[in-house]
């Protein structure tokens, strides 16, 4: 028996407020909190800090591949080599010229918006599986390039300040000042987590802005889109640049975390993970980019760690996994990307609508609301 | 198609003159389409064959266009089992290269573990993995609509990571030594100039008469006319009555089939690992892509074109070297695309407005 809401009463504005205030909050206690208990043993507050604040820069990349994939239904593949431009864009400014991270920003987005565009403006013409071979070679090419600049890039010794340099250090006002070795990385998670929200914010207006309903409109109809002067192949090569952006602040993101920069960090399987995060997560929706990048990260992290500790696992999983570890144990470390590609089958037969989307789907059996007038 | 030829030749060299007439006329009848690109690729190759022989000399020339070919037999075979796949779901299939990889394990433990002769391995290795991807296109594929391609697409990108983790678990990451299946290994002859493997020759023919019987499969056999009407227009041939489930499931047994001979022929050269078909599969995705994603000549012809700027290009032009040498290859496919959306032989896409 589903409840009925009001659209615009209070009680809709809780049940629709209510799941973003419960992540916000969990966004910033997790990881100022000494011991969660979800993390195993061997995953401390330092390190858990660092993959959270990582788990925010995949969400902006996953959110600007959603912009291509999911609002303007063009599979991309290539957004692996915008985060790699993004960040040795950051980290060429940081260990060359000096900068911090922060004022490298601006640059690294505008670099990454000139090769977005070009990448939409040569693939005006190309169109669906072809595109997305076409941006499956730009993800390809992207390491070889960097190794043929090597004079720049650092070639395959990567690139990154000497040990200890180009790090952000917390201002002395910030409550955590005094942490010790926490503060840096807690420092940076508050930096990613204000840009992350600052995203998400400027990409639901743009998704109610002209320009995000012509992306949908190129979508779901190009002709249609182009009777009502909507030019799809301008509409897809803007979707292109803007997504490029959103790899770009990623790279910047991941470079303020850890200053360094290597060819093999931004090859073609970080390209086809992210359109795996996005769709885990759920096409077409903008909070799946969230937990997508905590699946993309955490996923095969956690498998990892589990096949050696399982000390912190939660008790009831604990019991009813250890066959299949005892089994993972014995095949070493290769399992994991057996137990990874099996649990995304899984979710894909579950919630073929992803995560995000698979929960509206439950919330609006149990909530119905009604649309006055 | 306009083949309407009533052959009367009867027996084994029938078949052959048969599927050879019939794969050069569907060459023809996609040249005479595109006759124009054609001659501009003509022109192109020709000026730069006459620049590179005045530059270096003919032996190295000659060299270089058949270690070219001799890649781009190879991927011709991998664009090929990809081409199939495309046309039966219009779906890149990612896991095809894993797919071929894990079928070419198969040929490995036929040939070394039960020690049969190699040809015979390869033969049951394409039968098994035959088998089981259509297996997988029961289990996993067919629960999709065939119009989601998003989520069949995420299902191949995760069987790309599954099948490349439990070949790692099985066969652990030392690579194999896997011996040709043709006599006269390591051995080479003279062809102007070049020196030429035997083996090498052995794998051309072989892809070659693949492409022949695939060809002929598909337009001579009730379950190829069903095949192609799918790929035509899938709502009409269910209207019509064709099964869509086991037509699919055997355009991704055929294409599996293909891919285990396609590392299998491959992997002799090279080493067995579990990852050894990682940078194949982006060039047989070009080349795939290049010939057009549904057409089947057009990616063969479209392999060895890839497999000629590659060498070309890292051959004989110093500033791109060795490590830009595929970076060029998938620019020049970019740059094709940009002028023919669909590929050099791909079948344009009408809309109506």
């Amino acid at each position: 028996m589903p409840v009925t809401l009001t659209a615009g009463s209070i009680a809709h504005r809780l049940v629709t407020a209510g799941p973003w205030t419960v992540l916000l909050a969990a966004a910033l206690y997790v990881p100022f909190a000494p011991d969660v208990g979800v993390f195993p043993a061997s995953i401390d507050q330092s390190f858990r800090v660092s993959q959270l604040s990582n788990v925010l820069a995949y969400a902006v990349a996953i959110l600007g591949l959603d912009l291509v994939t999911g609002y303007t239904g063009q599979l991309h593949l290539g957004q692996s080599a915008f985060i790699g431009l993004g960040a040795y864009t950051t980290v060429i400014l940081v260990t060359d010229h000096g900068w911090t991270q922060l004022a490298a920003i601006p640059v690294a987005c505008a670099v990454c918006l000139v090769a977005g565009l070009l990448v939409g403006l040569a693939g005006a013409r190309i169109r669906g599986a072809y595109l997305a071979v076409v941006t499956l070679a730009f993800a390809y090419v992207f390491p070889p390039l960097v190794l043929r600049f090597g004079w720049l890039t650092g070639g395959t010794n990567g690139k990154g300040p000497p040990r200890g340099e180009g790090r952000l250090v917390p201002p002395s006002w910030a409550p955590f000042a005094d942490e010790g070795r926490l503060a840096g990385p807690l420092w940076v998670y508050s930096l990613c987590l204000a840009i992350a929200v600052g995203v998400f914010v400027l990409t639901r207006n743009l998704m109610h802005s002209a320009v995000g309903r012509a992306m949908i409109a190129t979508r779901d109809d190009p002709i249609g889109a182009a009777a009502f002067g909507i030019d799809p192949a301008r509409t897809r090569a803007v979707a292109f640049g803007l997504s490029a952006v959103y790899g770009g602040l990623a790279g910047a993101m991941l470079m303020m975390d850890r200053p360094f920069a290597s060819d093999v960090q931004f090859g073609t399987q970080l390209g086809l993970f992210l359109v795996v995060g996005l769709v885990v997560g759920g096409v077409g929706t903008m909070w799946g980019a969230i937990p997508g990048a905590l699946v993309f990260v955490f996923l095969p992290l956690l498998v990892r760690q589990w096949t050696f500790d399982r000390g912190g696992m939660p008790p009831v999983l604990r019991e009813l996994s250890w066959p299949l570890f005892r089994l993972l144990d014995s095949a070493g470390g290769a399992a994991v990307g057996v137990v990874f590609g099996s649990a995304l089958l899984l979710l894909l037969f579950v919630v073929p609508d992803g995560i995000v989307g698979g929960a509206r789907r439950h919330i609006a059996k149990l909530v119905r609301v009604e649309r006055p007038g | 198609m306009s083949s309407t030829v009533t052959d009367t030749s009867t027996g084994a060299t029938g078949a052959v003159s048969r599927a050879l007439g019939e794969f050069y006329g569907s060459l023809r009848s996609l040249s005479a389409k595109n006759r124009r690109n054609l001659g501009i690729m003509a022109a192109v190759v020709v000026l730069f064959s006459i620049w590179a022989i005045a530059t270096e000399g003919w032996n190295l020339f000659m060299q270089r266009v058949v270690d070219g070919v001799d890649n781009g037999f190879i991927y011709a075979a991998m664009a090929l089992a990809l081409v199939l796949i495309y046309k039966a779901t219009t779906v890149v299939n990612f896991a095809q290269g894993e797919m071929a990889m894990f079928g070419t394990y198969i040929t490995f433990v036929f040939s070394s573990d039960w020690g049969l002769p190699m040809w015979l391995s390869i033969l049951m290795a394409m039968l098994v993995s035959a088998l089981a991807a259509a297996g997988i296109e029961r289990t996993l594929i067919r629960q999709f609509d065939p119009s989601n391609h998003l989520a069949i697409t995420i299902v191949t990108l995760s069987l790309f990571l599954i099948l490349g983790a439990l070949a790692g678990v099985i066969w652990a990451y030392d690579g194999k030594g896997l011996p040709s299946p043709f006599p006269k290994r390591n051995e080479t002859f003279g062809f102007l100039g070049a020196d030429v493997e035997y083996s090498s020759v052995f794998t051309w023919i072989t892809v070659i008469v693949t492409v022949v019987l695939v060809t002929l499969l598909l337009n001579r056999t009730k379950i190829g006319l069903a095949f192609r009407a799918v790929s035509t227009n899938l709502e009409s041939s269910r209207l019509a009555g064709v099964h869509i489930g086991r037509t699919l499931q055997f355009g991704w047994a055929l294409a599996a089939a293909v891919g285990t001979l396609a590392g299998s022929l491959y992997a002799p050269t090279t080493l067995l690992t579990p990852t050894f078909m990682g940078n194949l599969l982006v060039f047989s995705f070009a080349a795939a892509t290049l010939g057009g994603l549904d057409s089947l000549g057009g990616s063969v012809l479209a392999g060895l074109l890839i497999g000629l700027i590659q060498t070309m290009a890292g051959g004989y032009v110093d500033r791109i070297g060795g490590e830009l040498a595929t970076a060029t290859a998938l620019a020049v496919i970019v740059i094709v695309l940009a002028v023919k959306p669909s590929g050099l032989f791909g079948s344009a896409k009408v809309e109506r407005v």
